[in-house]
């Protein structure tokens, strides 16, 4: 492919707590690409994910992340989500105080550095949060408190969306949702695709998220270590089989 | 003159090895220049009577006053009339006699506000007082809201940036059957001026008294509100947050006394700490004999910015009945980890997550102000500290 890769994981080593939990790592997506990572509990797939945005927890020991050409390894977690990264968080934080909208508005100003035209950003929201079959109420609560489940979670795929970044890494964004929410979820995860040309990183272990989204790349991740890859279809045999043939092998 | 005194005394002195009962204040060669804050709105149905003695002003709490003393014969301290904090009292504050002596002392008459009976006035009376460099002030209020109705009453008081006097202001008031007071106080004083807040008052049965309260300024602030809820399913709700910056020091006493049926006290507090600052606060929740089937929630929300604050809390709940139910909880702490992540992984730096962390901490009071221009103005003030 000529065009350059978006992200480039090489040889990632990671551990936590002196723990080792991911071994030689080698990962590629291209823009627009929907990668699928998929495994057990244990496996390492939250690990990654907090990795590649930079966590401090996750201490990395060998290897490189690069991103858009720019070596990330070492970049604060901010710089990054500045540079186009994103992560959607499996437990998103409480914070009383700020409304969803206003974090909202402070993130992008942070990210851009550019005064924000407020009607313009409003409009979007609504419009946003109307895709998403949110209540528009939720704009002016406070983030994430007193939200349900599924609420916390389309507030992060409404963040994705207001926020537009090249790659978004999507952490277990399904768990805890009924049937309605996923397809709602699915749904703006979805607009994402065709909205920004967006490239995603989707950590799952179930697939019904998966359903409605066209899939490039699907991963398996056992024991820190990527032990098969394949297209969408291995997915489905995923979803048939489970892990047991890539835990023995 | 002198100022020699002792504040916001917990109900009962269990702090005695931390030498946190209570707090001395001294201050020297004090000249106090006026006398009452500045009424800047006094909307239709509200009655403002002027320069009125204390004993008169104070006279409607003389019945619950009287009921109480029967209520506690021969009961000694902490609790009696012979608290010393509380002795001799019509009414009790949360700092104390002190003040009270300091308004003899500087004689001080009162300003009573008032409505009538079955009135509802919607438009908040609002005070506000500016404190002048070299200027000293110090004020008495009575909030008087009868039985079946309900007011809204906003004191901001805010100074030259290089006011260094005293900023003393005493509130009293009583809340009638089935009546509301909405009180709420913002104090934006500079960082050299020394703030005295004293606050007490009696909510009758159903009656329901609601404080908003904003501590942002002054080098050093003692306030104090102690509560009586004598009526049968009185309520007393109260919000208050702050902010400590630089080497601003608190010392804060908040008192809940829970004498009627099923009364209701739910008080938060939520502030941040950074630099050198430091805050007491004492949380006292009492239940009385004859409160049974009173609850009493207190919580304590502060966010420590920097190694050098000092934080204590001294909650306390008293009960000399059975059925009530009394909680209090504190939540302490430090900008989180996993916090500073999700704020970072939206773009936001690590200065800017903590300045926003505060922020919604003081936010979250301060949208309870019934006044836009008081909001923007706090609003303003923050920018300028944070």
């Amino acid at each position: 492919m000529s065009e350059q890769n978006l992200l480039q994981v090489s040889d990632l080593s990671v551990s936590v707590d002196e723990m080792q939990i991911l071994h030689k790592l080698n990962l590629k997506v291209n823009p627009g690409e929907t990668h699928v990572l998929m495994g057990p509990n244990g496996a390492g797939k939250s690990t990654l994910g907090n990795t590649l945005m930079g966590n401090p927890n996750y201490v990395v020991n060998e290897g490189k992340i690069i991103f858009d050409g720019q070596d990330i390894t070492n970049l604060s977690t901010d710089k990054r989500a500045a540079a186009g990264m994103f992560m959607s968080f499996q437990n998103p934080l409480e914070v009383p105080g700020i409304s969803l909208s206003a974090f909202i508005r402070n993130a992008i100003h942070s990210q851009t550095g550019k005064p924000i035209k407020l009607l313009a950003y409003k409009k979007l929201l609504e419009s946003t949060m109307e895709l998403l079959n949110m209540d528009p109420s939720y704009a002016d609560r406070d983030l994430n408190v007193g939200f349900s489940g599924g609420e916390k979670k389309k507030a992060e795929i409404l963040q994705l969306l207001m926020l537009s970044p090249r790659l978004a890494i999507l952490d277990e964004t399904d768990s805890g949702l009924d049937v309605d929410a996923v397809r709602t979820v699915s749904k703006g995860i979805e607009e994402y695709q065709k909205r920004e040309n967006g490239a995603l990183i989707i950590i799952t272990h179930s697939t019904k998220i998966l359903e409605s989204l066209h899939v490039d790349h699907t991963h398996v991740l056992v024991k820190g270590e990527l032990v098969a890859s394949g297209d969408g279809s291995l997915v489905e045999e995923i979803n048939a089989n489970g892990f047991e043939r890539f835990i023995k092998d | 003159m002198n100022i020699d005194m002792r504040v916001n005394e917990l109900p009962a002195r269990t702090y005695r090895w931390l030498q946190l009962n209570g707090e001395d204040v001294s201050e020297k060669d004090i000249s106090f220049s006026a006398f009452s804050l500045e009424a800047v709105k006094v909307p239709e149905g509200v009655s403002l009577l002027e320069n009125v003695d204390a004993d008169k002003a104070e006279s409607i709490f003389a019945p619950s006053h009287e009921a109480n003393l029967k209520a506690d014969e021969g009961l000694v301290g902490p609790n009696g009339d012979t608290a010393p904090n509380h002795a001799g009292q019509i009414v009790r504050t949360g700092m104390g006699t002190g003040v009270d002596s300091l308004l003899e002392s500087a004689g001080v008459k009162a300003t009573v506000i008032k409505i009538a009976e079955g009135t509802v006035v919607s438009e908040p009376v609002m005070f506000h007082d500016h404190l002048s460099k070299g200027k000293s002030t110090i004020s008495r209020q009575v909030i008087i809201v009868p039985d079946n109705s309900e007011l809204t009453v906003i004191m901001d008081y805010d100074s030259d940036a290089d006011a260094d006097g005293i900023e003393a202001v005493s509130t009293k008031f009583f809340v009638g059957k089935d009546a509301t007071l909405h009180l709420v106080k913002v104090q934006m004083l500079g960082q050299k001026v020394r703030h005295f807040d004293d606050l007490g008052g009696v909510v009758m049965e159903k009656g329901k008294f609601d404080l908003v309260e904003m501590e942002m300024g002054a080098s050093k602030s003692y306030v104090g509100a102690y509560v009586s809820l004598l009526g049968d399913e009185s309520q007393s709700l109260n919000n208050t947050g702050f902010l400590g910056t630089d080497e601003q020091f608190y010392d804060f006493n908040y008192v809940a006394e829970q004498r009627g049926k099923k009364t209701d006290s739910m008080a938060t507090f939520r502030g941040v700490l950074e630099e050198r600052a430091s805050k007491n606060w004492r949380g006292s929740l009492d239940f009385r004999e004859g409160s049974s089937g009173s609850v009493g929630d207190e919580q304590e929300d502060t966010l420590l910015l920097s190694p050098d604050v000092i934080n204590r809390s001294m909650p306390l709940i008293l009960c000399k009945e059975e059925n009530v139910d009394g909680r209090h909880g504190a939540t302490i702490g430090q900008l989180s980890d996993d916090m500073l992540f999700y704020m970072e992984a939206r773009g936001i730096d690590k200065e800017t997550a903590k300045k926003i962390m505060v922020r919604a901490r003081l936010d979250s009071v301060a949208r309870m102000i019934p006044d836009e221009d008081l909001k923007n103005k706090v609003a303003l003030f923050l920018d300028q500290i944070l």
